[in-house]
């Protein structure tokens, strides 16, 4: 949010180690990011002693402190909204934890009693509640949040298997009614009145058009019967026909709608998040070597591949629109239904691996495999678009992803007696900057989401954080002077030193402050580069405005029958009926219907009309919006607790 | 109205009816809403009517004409013996806190007007409140020089900061809750690590006393405020300044708050007036004069938005206290005076909060009668007023 009067020029990459977190005793570390507006502010570590913890960046201190694990952590990720943290350890668990938690009582004798917390109040204030805990049949590698529902979970085994995991126990529903305006004669005047013919009142503030629709909102949930959550397999070789490949790493795509698996074939997999159905696979993409970690950049655009033969590859996602299989021109994919084979033209400009032509073998075994192909589904191609490795030294990575800006790709290097990070410019693929730290060896590394800032895990434990060095900008400090890059003529205005008549100026600003100002949305000053600008505030934007609208709903139906009528809508059973033949629209009816939800922001965007019921008739339209069960308030933060003296966090 | 400060007396609004009706009487009142008669002035410039009725003839046009709103006292607390210096509402909006010259904070129920807890410690008179964004602590700024976090909940005293070299005058909590701000006389405002109790970051801020400190809606910039005129933002991650904000009438300032988008400012300064600045223009958007305050450091608030008309832009007050023992709402953008709540208070009126949910405002008053006055806007949706009659007592 101070993006805007930041240094435009200033250096968008880390320098240096500016803090140490030194009792850390890491294993993994991420940032939080997605919709919070607090993105950035906390970071997450996994612990070689099983426990993973959450950092205040700012303060550098531990908020929570979590319990559960009891073999090294290997991958925390974060929930959207930031309430909920998924850990992966070695001990075959993934837990999900809930890091809102009250503050029941004051630890020591609060009004709200807490006689059962007061046992173990010793570490209350760093504790939070566990959410879900997922056993499973091997050493978990890797866990990840579907980014638009927090009920999904993406795992990764080392036994080479991989499952989207369902584990929410009730679905959320966002019911949106809206009703033409001109059904509500009580504001019908106004509604006419205040059509403003003055275009300088339409353009900071919406104003709705005449025949618009008063919409109000409610949330409904749904109880589901799950107590064992829902395991779908990705299995890489539906038929079993080619040599057996397993999957090494996965990532859901940004949007949350696919799966990009590497395998241990060096080949891209995608999968359909809600049904786990294999839609593609990409081959040849330079290595036949084992993909040791994927990770997209915010867009879904490009996808960095870190593999076994030492190379890191970025990989540029694309999708066309879908077109008859025959009609797909040769050399412009390198998918396995294309019927024509493989032509692997496009690499060669980039890539210069020697092993890019030895795919030709593998596509026997793709013809075989010739999917159902959906209307209206877009194609994906995938193609190298730059490869980076160290050729000198040989260096394996640890550690692979995006700047918050997707400007640049960082590797962390695996080096035995080095701590290095190098940043590589994504577009020009230059190496930027070798960031040199500790002598000690680097096992992950994560770019902060909005600023430049790197945190980075060596094998001893410590997580260092990397950032610029803060340089004082002085001409902030005097009113209205503005630096200039270097020297200008000033060209004096016209009337520059006029005598001009105190009446004329006053009158003049006063023309100035008669233009309406918003100041509920963040309007050109939004959050940081590229960011997906916040929703509500604490009560501005778009959130208070459909509430404002609410309230008008309510007041037409004089407070009752409003929400009766969206009660008997999701109860009754016929009304169920029809929500459950909704909700199997939104996806295709395929292995599972209820993992099809959470299309909350696609949904709304499009304006997808989930579902129009009988009382459209009367004007009045329905719309079911799965929401995700993440607490979805973008203000979610994670407060410290102060019920004790906290000096003895290092004991513990 | 005696100190009208631009040759043009603005014309006011006043109540007919002066009642003080219960919450429950306020609640049987408002399901049926009936529109108070309004008088209006007869000092009134035809000019510049008020009324939403005859606002055809403004140069603005009628979509955007102030209806106004017709805050009216809900009820009244007393408590404190001195002087009031400043009024917070929770985030929740369960719960309003007060502090005094008395050197106390007391936190009343907002639904019931009770008195909940008097948290006694500082050593001398207490000047500014805020709360942590979860409910669970309030801070609290005093001329002891000290900065202390209670536990609403307990009342008990949580965190004391020691630090700065004279009388703490303002405070915000961070968003985030792990950090607070503080504005001193001594010229410099410090950020303090809320969880291990120390100084996290001085910054020389000022060349005068600093009166004013508030956090963005995210947590990454602090403005603060002070009588040397100037208006400063500051990164709240590395101390640096990012701007210098200030008007030509080189007039002391205040008070200081971001708005909801945190994309604009809203100061007050002591040649009393109110204004409102872009930020990223440095430019001033609005200005509000009509009240008096040439030496308080008064605050003043936004009010929650309301859309009466799906098509118009919302409703949105600006309110601040003044030295005639009034409060003073303007519309946003019409700059227009919409209702005094006068004779509400007979002392200067220092502070003024907005409730984080519904329609209301509080306001609090100097040494000859302090009190505080919760006022609700008339024209209430049933989900507001119902607010204040269903939640727990206490």
């Amino acid at each position: 949010m101070n993006a805007q009067l930041l240094n435009p020029f200033a250096h968008d990459t880390p320098d240096s180690v500016e803090a140490t977190l030194d009792d850390a005793e890491a294993s993994c570390a991420r940032f939080n990011r997605g919709d919070s507006i607090f993105s950035g502010h906390y970071l997450a570590t996994g612990r070689t002693d099983g426990f993973v913890t959450v950092w205040d960046i700012e303060t550098r201190s531990v908020l929570r402190w979590l319990e559960g694990h009891v073999k090294t952590v290997t991958s925390v990720d974060w929930s959207r909204f930031n309430r909920y943290l998924a850990s992966s350890s070695l001990d075959w668990n993934v837990i999900v934890w809930d890091l809102k938690t009250d503050l029941v009582g004051d630890a020591a004798g609060g009004v709200v009693g807490g006689s059962v917390l007061h046992h173990r109040h010793r570490h209350h204030q760093y504790s939070s509640s566990r959410r879900r805990t997922l056993r499973f049949d091997s050493s978990v590698l890797s866990v990840q949040f579907d980014p638009s529902d927090s009920g999904r979970l993406l795992v990764v085994l080392e036994n080479q298997e991989a499952f989207l995991v369902d584990i929410r126990d009730r679905l959320r529903v966002r019911v949106r009614e809206s009703y033409p305006v001109d059904d509500c004669d009580g504001f019908k005047g106004i509604e006419e009145e205040s059509l403003s013919p003055d275009p300088s009142l339409v353009d900071p503030i919406p104003i709705r058009p005449p025949g618009s629709r008063l919409e109000e909102e409610g949330i409904q949930s749904i109880d589901l019967d799950r107590s064992p959550p829902r395991k779908i397999p990705l299995i890489a070789d539906p038929t079993g026909a080619t040599a057996s490949q397993n999957i090494t790493a996965a990532k859901f795509s940004p949007d949350g709608r696919k799966v990009f698996a590497g395998t241990s074939k060096g080949a891209i997999l995608v999968f359909e998040t809600s049904t786990g159905e294999l839609l593609k696979e990409f081959k040849s993409l330079g290595s036949n070597s084992g993909v040791r970690e994927l990770s997209f950049d915010r867009s879904g655009k490009h996808l960095v591949v870190n593999s076994n033969d030492r190379a890191i590859r970025i990989l540029n996602v694309t999708t066309v629109a879908s077109t008859p299989d025959d009609a797909v021109p040769e050399g412009e994919h390198l998918d396995s239904e294309s019927s024509t084979g493989h032509n692997h033209k496009n690499d060669q400009g980039v890539d210069n691996d020697d092993d890019h032509y030895q795919d030709g073998r593998h596509g026997e075994g793709n013809h075989r495999r010739k999917r159902r192909k959906r209307p209206g589904l877009l194609d994906l191609e995938v193609k190298v678009q730059h490869k980076f490795q160290d050729l000198v030294n040989r260096t394996p990575w640890n550690g692979v992803g995006f700047s918050g800006d997707s400007e640049y790709v960082m590797g962390g290097a695996a080096n035995k007696a080095a701590h290095n990070v190098y940043i590589w410019d994504r577009a020009s693929s230059s190496l930027v900057k070798i960031l040199e730290g500790p002598r000690e060896p680097l096992i992950d590394v994560d770019w902060h989401p909005t600023r430049p800032m790197l945190a980075s895990v060596s094998t001893s434990g410590a997580v260092y954080l990397w950032l610029t060095p803060v340089a004082e900008i002085w001409s902030a400090y005097a009113p209205g002077f503005e630096e200039l890059e270097e020297n200008v003529e000033y060209e004096e205005r016209e009337d520059e030193f006029d005598l001009e008549d105190e009446d004329e100026l006053s009158r003049r600003k006063n023309d100035e402050e008669e233009a309406m100002v918003d100041i509920l949305s963040s309007g050109p000053f939004k959050d940081g580069r590229g960011r997906r600008s916040s929703r509500s505030g604490r009560w501005g934007g778009d959130g208070a405005a459909s509430l404002g609208m609410s309230w008008r709903g309510y007041m037409r139906e004089k407070g009752s029958s409003a929400s009766a009528n969206r009660g008997h809508l999701i109860n009754g059973a016929g009304s169920f009926g029809d929500f459950e033949k909704a909700r199997n629209g939104v996806g295709d009816g395929g292995v599972d219907g209820s993992l099809n939800g959470g299309r909350e922001e696609s949904e709304k965007e499009n304006g997808g009309a989930a579902q129009v019921t009988d009382r459209e008739k009367e004007g009045w339209v329905e719309h079911l919006v799965y929401l995700e069960d993440d607490d979805d308030d973008p203000g979610f933060v994670i407060p410290p607790r102060l019920e004790d003296d906290l000096q003895d966090f290092g004991t513990l | 109205m005696s100190n009208m400060t631009d040759g043009e007396p603005l014309p006011v609004l006043e109540q007919q009816q002066k009642r003080q009706p219960s919450p429950i009487e306020h609640q049987l009142k408002n399901a049926d809403p009936v529109p108070i008669p309004i008088q209006e002035d007869p000092n009134s410039n035809p000019k510049q009517p008020q009324l939403p009725s005859s606002s055809s003839s403004n140069s603005l046009p009628s979509a955007s004409a102030p209806a106004s709103p017709s805050y009216q006292l809900l009820y009244t607390l007393r408590g404190h013996k001195r002087s009031i210096s400043s009024i917070c509402f929770s985030p929740d909006g369960r719960l309003l806190a007060s502090s005094g010259a008395d050197s106390l904070i007391k936190i009343w129920s907002v639904a019931t007007g009770s008195l909940l807890f008097t948290l006694q410690g500082h050593k001398k008179g207490v000047n500014d409140l805020s709360w942590s964004s979860t409910n669970d602590y309030i801070a609290s700024a005093s001329d002891d020089r000290s900065v202390r976090v209670w536990c609403a909940r307990t009342g008990a005293l949580r965190r004391i900061f020691t630090g700065h070299t004279s009388f703490v005058f303002c405070l915000d909590y961070s968003p985030q809750s792990n950090l607070i701000v503080s504005g001193s006389f001594d010229e410099t405002v410090r950020l303090w690590d809320v969880k291990r109790g120390t100084c996290h970051r001085t910054i020389a801020a000022h060349s005068e006393a600093v009166s004013g400190v508030s956090f963005n809606r995210d947590g990454t910039m602090i403005v603060s405020c002070s009588y040397d005129s100037l208006i400063r933002l500051w990164d709240a991650s590395t101390g640096q300044c990012l701007k210098t904000l200030e008007h030509q009438d080189k007039a002391p300032v205040s008070f200081v708050t971001f708005s909801p988008s945190s994309a604009q400012l809203l100061s007050s300064s002591l040649d009393s007036t109110v204004r409102l600045w872009d930020i990223p223009n440095a430019r001033v958007l609005k200005t509000y004069r009509g009240h008096s305050n040439t030496k308080f450091a008064i605050s003043a608030g936004l009010t929650k938005p309301r859309w009466s008309n799906v098509a118009s832009p919302p409703e949105i007050y600006v309110v601040t206290g003044s030295e005639d023992h009034n409060v003073y709402l303007w519309d946003l953008q019409t700059k227009r005076v919409v209702q005094t709540l006068s004779s509400a208070h007979s002392d200067v009126v220092i502070a003024v909060a907005v409730h984080p949910n519904t329609q209301a405002i509080a306001s609090a008053s100097l040494e000859h009668d302090p009190c505080i006055k919760v006022s609700q806007s008339h024209s209430v949706g049933w989900s507001e007023f119902s607010f204040f009659s269903t939640f727990p007592h206490g």
